[in-house]
């Protein structure tokens, strides 16, 4: 069993890395949908995606520089979101998620430099 | 200095910008704390700075000394360019300048250490720089600035000196970072605590962090500790009156900085009632908050990109570079969740956590409050992120020249002054900026020259305490009295400075009651009126400042000039035919110093301001009056009003101020996954409280039955109706929560969670709160009142909820599938609830105590104020067993019932009125609307099918004596079916013919005419079987009508019936009872007096013919810090006799003893609280010097060594 896991994070690992675009394509629309199935924001959910992104790129040894990305994709949607429906709820959630990875990815930086 | 021409050329535009805002001539003074130091910089420093009474309304403490050194800087400035308009714009510009100049230099500086190239550099700070001064949050708000609104550039100029400090260690930095501080100490003040707090203290840890982590320099923590100090001694002159005022229980800075209200009420209230308004996204794109934003500025998105861009591509920077945008982003991120608040529920969490830090609650207008701060390092991370961005994209310098064009495009109204002289706020085209009129300077001459010892009535009256001054072409200015900051004489403008005369004021103005309206402006020493008959001033504002007040005062000028005639009284002096001045007779007006020769001591303070003022002899330039817990034993009579103990007053329905409810809120639906967790916890605080927390319990089911209301509410149509329960046992037992009760289901039962899906579970829940609330309240050891007020507190809940799931229940799909079901087990619960919780009002006996001194057996009279009751309501007051119901005399106002006598065993305690016949004000005569089809047996009960009433008019009686301010006890029985039934107690003012009143105040005849109808209460009424429906209300000021309303709850007819038996509405009376106990012992004593104001916080009283004790009053607001000595000593005397008088003054009971038994001395009457400014000032001044001294050493010792 240890060493199924093992395994399964090893591969894990190894496609994050081999694929952060994928990876981050599909963060961002986990996010997009979180924001739109869920009619209320919820803080157990915003944290918990935001560990399992950093657990996730920490083991397939993603930069900051994904982070930033993400912020960008996120941002974006906060901009349509923002042009379309003004400051509603489904952009102030985006705006939250792009806070939430901005702070990951000063956090993230930070750690890259002092290492 | 060739790179420096551009950011050179940019800094004079900008200073010279402002000079086109106005016109020459034309002065921007106005605003909340006013900005009359530009016309008049010496009169504010004499008038406000310097002193610590208020220059306005009753005098009381105001610290304004932190405006000293500014002021008196723009004194001098103002001697050198004369103008005001001139000075203005110079300010301005100065503003403007220095703000983009320093985050330039700010931003130039940090990027030192990035590898880009150095036009990149200037390009990016210049952007940096225009960001700060044009964005879209900071060109607003430029008009009618407060002082404190310096921050703007002095948070750039003391971020570079800082920084230029932490990077160089050279002294040059701290000494004129010291140096700003104390020229603008008003932003370094307790009055700009907010932004103050909200930048310095991160900024501080930014440049520590910044020179020990990026710079890997050591901290010269012994020079910072130095200059730490210096800048505490430099701000003394403020800061020592400041804590001496914090730390004394009753001052206004105590209550906001260390009451629980003061926390919570002013700080985390208003916190939480903004934070939903407040947006994320919005802040991140530097947008203003709260205001309608054009899709237009989306480009601003610019801002949030470019930040990403330039981390992203930060990677080939020099290392001490990417440190320093680490770390201004970090602290950044920072800055924008105390600026945001709401960024998740945990954030949300711990920002209203943080408010019980004492002090915290400044922050409660958090989102403007650290605006400034956000700003700046907004500006500060766009220009360090700038470089990189237009390095790796080509196509980046076009677009940032497309941003700041667009950036300027957008401010161009503020460049062109268009934002900068707005319209003044519900005013008639009126701006602010304006041109000081002549004649009215000429008025304000003449003002100053009055005697000091009267006070000035400035008219029009504002709601809050603003003059209106009109220009002598266009404009006007709108701020605090000029009459009091450069006229000298402190003024009342404003309704809220005549604190507890407040409504006694306005309804005398308003019921044309001139003679009360004079004795109010005499016990305020009100000597003079100024007027001012200009409509512009008047008319011209159609709403605000004069909201208000226009309901008691004439609505326009024309009746405004008619109303000051009939005060009749003497004109002194009158300019243009637009300014009056008008004198009181000195006999009608309490002199600043006096010695009161009739005392009359109230044991403690009556609502109505008009009963001590009447209990004052006519001479009211002699009296004096205390009330509350310290009077004087010498008072020439004692006065002690009987406090209704009703328990019928506390159980109104409509109280005053209203009653709080809980308000629940609901996340989770009982068919979520997480629901369980949620009746864990709920069930778990319960148990907590236990037993013996029996008050908090009742209140947590109180909440909780909200919580399940709500729930049937949004979850309603998808949860079950299993159809199962049917009696008041089975809502008993069915359904309990798994595993909290030995009878409950186990906690693995997945079935019973499942069933608490349902109506049948959420009922029985609501059902057992309920009924263990009003079991608890049976059974704890309480007085039988104070168990009716908590069941009245459980049966207002209950109709609340029994009016909201009838709805639910009748409109709903697909819940009406079970509506017949539900509204049985719904009418058998709530019947059974409010019939446990329905207290007996029948008694109408008011009971009364009164607090008597203990020891001694006195004889008092009784007397009852006719003001508090109806002409044709007759009582009697039983004492103790002695019955008191014959008018024996009537003096003025009061009827005296009769004298008792005070026992040992303090039998007026049991003091108990009753009304005599108390009259139902329900009857045939007044009944107004009945349909044809009403059937009734006899006039007590009527019958109606409303399927006859057309409308929802229904059945309707009209009570034309419907008494204001009062209390009215509603009751009839009463039995449904069908359709539920709605009573309404509703009231109006219809206004009736002209009076001279009426006439006065602009209105025509108009008899009958209804000025706004309104439900002061409503309730359902829906029971199968015979319900007593009773209800307390409370009647609203400017009424004269009542109505009492039945009619169908909805519009759609359908075959519904109500009955009604024994419908009685009577007025419960609450008069006002005072005891009198003349003072056979007092001493009168008539010492002369005189006395000259030396300043307004130090009056030189000579006393002649002083053999006896007397009474000597001040007319200055209440405070402990006014002393009396003797003159040439220090120690106070009298000062355990110190008591608040008027309501509002001092007073001292001064004996032969405290002054050796002179009968003829000099006193002064001096104000504490300006000695600790002479203190804090003599610091400071010895703080300055040192500091300018030390400077000037340091900069000989180096042109020496150079």
């Amino acid at each position: 069993m240890k060493k199924d896991i093992q395994k399964m994070m090893h591969d894990t690992a190894k496609w994050i890395h081999g694929n952060p675009l994928t990876f981050l394509a599909f963060v961002s629309i986990l996010v997009i949908a979180e924001v739109f199935a869920f009619p209320i924001s919820l803080d157990v959910r915003l944290f918990g995606a935001l560990f399992l992104y950093w657990f996730l790129a920490r083991i397939g040894k993603l930069t900051s520089a994904r982070v930033f990305q993400l912020c960008i994709i996120l941002l974006t949607g906060m901009v349509l979101g923002y042009l379309i429906s003004g400051a509603a709820a489904t952009t102030e959630r985006l705006a939250v998620w792009f806070v939430l990875f901005f702070v990951l990815g000063i956090f993230t930086q930070w750690r890259e430099i002092t290492a | 200095m060739k790179g420096k021409l551009l950011p050179t050329v940019i800094t004079c535009i900008l200073f010279i910008i402002p000079f086109f805002w106005l016109k020459p001539g034309f002065m921007d003074l106005g605003g909340d704390s006013s900005r009359l130091y530009f016309y008049d910089p010496l009169r504010y420093l004499i008038n406000y700075s310097l002193f610590v009474v208020s220059p306005s309304g009753g005098g009381s403490e105001n610290i304004g000394f932190m405006t000293i050194p500014f002021v008196a800087l723009l004194a001098v400035a103002k001697r050198i360019l004369v103008s005001s308009t001139v000075l203005i714009s110079a300010f301005h510009g100065f503003s403007l300048a220095a703000s983009f100049l320093f985050v330039y230099l700010s931003v130039v500086q940090l990027l030192h250490t990035s590898m880009k190239g150095e036009r990149l550099k200037e390009l990016a700070a210049l952007a940096g720089g225009l960001l700060y001064v044009f964005s879209p949050i900071s060109i607003f708000g430029w008009d009618k600035v407060l002082i404190t609104h310096n921050y703007v550039f002095l948070n750039p100029v003391m971020f570079y000196l800082m920084l230029r400090y932490m990077v160089t260690d050279r002294f040059f930095y701290l000494f004129w970072a010291l140096l700003v501080t104390f020229i603008f100490s008003a932003n370094f003040s307790f009055a700009a605590a907010p932004v103050f707090f909200a930048f310095y203290p991160i900024s501080l840890v930014l440049l520590l962090v910044y020179k020990r982590r990026v710079l890997d320099q050591a901290v010269h923590w012994r020079q910072l500790g130095v200059a730490s100090i210096v800048f505490i001694l430099l701000q003394a002159f403020h800061i020592v009156p400041q804590i001496a005022s914090m730390v004394t229980p009753g001052s206004v800075l105590y209550s906001a900085v260390f009451s629980s209200q003061g926390k919570f009420d002013r700080g985390l209230g208003y916190f939480s009632s903004i934070a939903p308004s407040i947006k994320t996204s919005i802040n991140v794109m530097l947008l203003p908050q709260m205001t309608e934003v054009s899709k237009l500025l989306i480009f601003m998105i610019m801002l949030p990109l470019t930040v990403i861009l330039g981390l992203l591509r930060s990677g080939k920077e020099e290392q001490r570079f990417k440190k320093t945008f680490l770390l201004i982003g970090a602290f950044f991120i920072v800055i924008f969740f105390f600026a945001t608040g709401n960024i998740t529920d945990l954030g949300l969490s711990v920002y209203k956590k943080l408010f019980i830090l004492p002090g915290f609650s400044i922050f409660r207008n958090f989102y403007g409050q650290w605006a400034g701060a956000y700003l700046f390092y907004y500006a500060v991370i766009f220009g360090l992120a700038l470089p990189v961005v237009l390095e790796v994209y080509k196509k980046a310098k076009v677009w940032l020249l497309v941003f700041v064009f667009l950036l300027l495009v957008n401010a161009w109204q503020f460049i062109n002054g268009s934002l900068t002289n707005p319209l003044l706020w519900d005013a008639d085209n009126i701006r602010i900026a304006m041109n000081m009129d002549p004649n009215f300077k000429l008025a304000l001459e003449y003002i100053r020259k009055l005697p000091t010892g009267g006070k000035v009535l400035t008219l029009p009256l504002t709601d809050f305490g603003y003059q209106i001054v009109a220009g002598k072409d266009t404009g006007a200015y709108q701020g605090p009295s000029m009459i009091s900051y450069l006229g000298g004489k402190q003024d009342f403008s404003g309704t809220g400075e005549f604190g507890r005369y407040r409504e006694l004021f306005l309804e005398s103005v308003r019921d044309g009651n001139i003679d009360e309206v004079k004795r109010i402006l005499g016990i305020l020493n009100i000597r003079y009126v100024f007027y001012t008959s200009d409509p512009k001033v008047y008319d011209a504002f159609l709403e605000f400042p004069y909201n208000d007040v226009r309901k008691y005062f004439p609505k326009r000028q024309k009746e405004y000039a008619q109303f000051v005639d009939s005060l009749a009284l003497r004109l002194v002096a009158s300019f243009d035919n637009r300014f009056y001045i008008y004198e009181l007779p000195s006999e009608n007006v309490t002199p600043r110093i006096y010695i009161a020769k009739n005392t009359t001591a109230i044991s403690r303070v009556v609502v109505d301001a008009s009963v001590p003022l009447e209990l004052l002899s006519d001479d009211i330039g002699e009296s004096a009056f205390f009330d509350g817990s310290q009077t004087p034993s010498s008072a020439s009579a004692f006065w002690y009003p009987a406090e209704s103990q009703s328990s019928l007053l506390a159980m109104v329905k409509n109280p005053d101020p209203f009653r709080i409810m809980h308000h629940a809120f609901v996340t989770t639906s009982p068919s979520s996954f997480y629901y369980p967790l949620i009746v864990l916890k709920e069930t778990v605080k319960l148990w907590k409280f236990g037993r013996a927390n029996y008050f908090s319990r009742i209140d947590q089911q109180s909440f909780l039955s909200a919580k399940r209301i709500l729930e049937l509410e949004r979850w309603g149509e998808s949860m079950s109706v299993l159809g199962t329960l049917h009696t008041l046992s089975d809502f008993n037992t069915a359904h309990k929560e798994p595993g909290v009760s030995r009878d409950s289901p186990r906690l693995w039962d997945v079935s019973a969670w499942k069933r608490l899906n349902s109506w049948e579970a959420t009922l029985a829940r609501y059902y057992r709160y309920f009924d263990d609330n009003i079991k608890t309240i049976d059974a704890i050891d309480q007085s039988l009142q104070w168990k009716m007020e908590q069941k009245f507190l459980l049966s207002e809940y209950l109709r609340q909820h029994y009016r909201r799931l009838t709805l639910l229940i009748q409109q709903r799909d697909p819940i009406k599938a079970h509506r017949d079901y539900l509204e049985e087990i719904t009418d058998m619960i709530f019947g059974n609830l409010l019939e446990r919780t329905n207290a007996d009002l029948s008694d109408l006996t008011i009971p009364y105590s009164v607090q008597l001194p203990k020891g001694n057996t006195e004889s008092y009279g009784v007397y009852l104020d006719k003001n508090t009751y109806g002409i044709n309501e007759h009582f009697s007051i039983t004492v103790g067993d002695e019955k008191l119901d014959s008018l024996i005399t009537e003096e003025g106002r009061w009827n005296k019932l009769g004298t008792v006598v005070q026992t040992e065993n303090d039998s007026l305690n049991q003091m108990r009125l009753s009304l005599i016949e108390p009259k139902n004000l329900l009857t045939d005569n007044s009944r107004m609307m009945l349909e044809s089809e009403l059937s009734s047996t006899d006039s007590a009960s009527f019958a109606i099918d409303a399927r006859y009433i057309k409308g929802a008019k229904g059945l309707v009686w009209k009570i034309d004596d419907w008494q204001p301010q009062s209390y009215y006890l509603l009751t009839f029985a009463y039995r449904t079916s069908g359709e539920p039934f709605v009573v309404r107690t509703l009231e109006s003012e219809i206004l009736r013919p002209a009076s001279p009143q009426n006439a006065q105040r602009g209105e025509q005849a108009q008899d009958g005419k209804v000025d706004s109808t309104n439900t002061i209460v409503e309730d359902m009424l829906k029971s199968p079987t015979w319900a007593q429906y009773q209800a307390v209300v409370r009647t609203n000021k400017f009424v004269n009508t009542g109505f009492i309303q039945i009619s169908p709850s909805t519009d759609h007819l359908s075959l519904s019936r109500i009955e009604l038996k024994n419908v009685s509405l009577v007025h419960i009376p609450h008069p006002l009872v005072m005891l009198l106990k003349n003072n056979e012992k007092k001493i009168v004593s008539q010492p002369t007096i005189s006395f000259v104001q030396v300043n307004p916080t130090l009056y030189k009283i000579h006393v002649s013919g002083a053999d006896q004790p007397y009474v000597l009053a001040l007319s200055e607001a209440f405070n402990r810090r006014w002393r009396v000595s003797l003159a040439g000593f220090d120690k106070g005397i009298a000062s355990t006799r110190h008591f608040q008088a008027n309501g509002y003054a001092n007073a001292w009971y001064i004996t032969p003893e405290d002054v050796d038994r002179q009968s003829e001395y000099d006193l002064e009457l001096y104000m504490s609280m300006q000695s600790y400014f002479y203190i804090g000032a003599s610091i400071s001044i010895v703080a300055l010097i040192g500091l300018l001294s030390y400077g000037m050493w340091r900069y000989i010792k180096k042109w020496g060594r150079v």
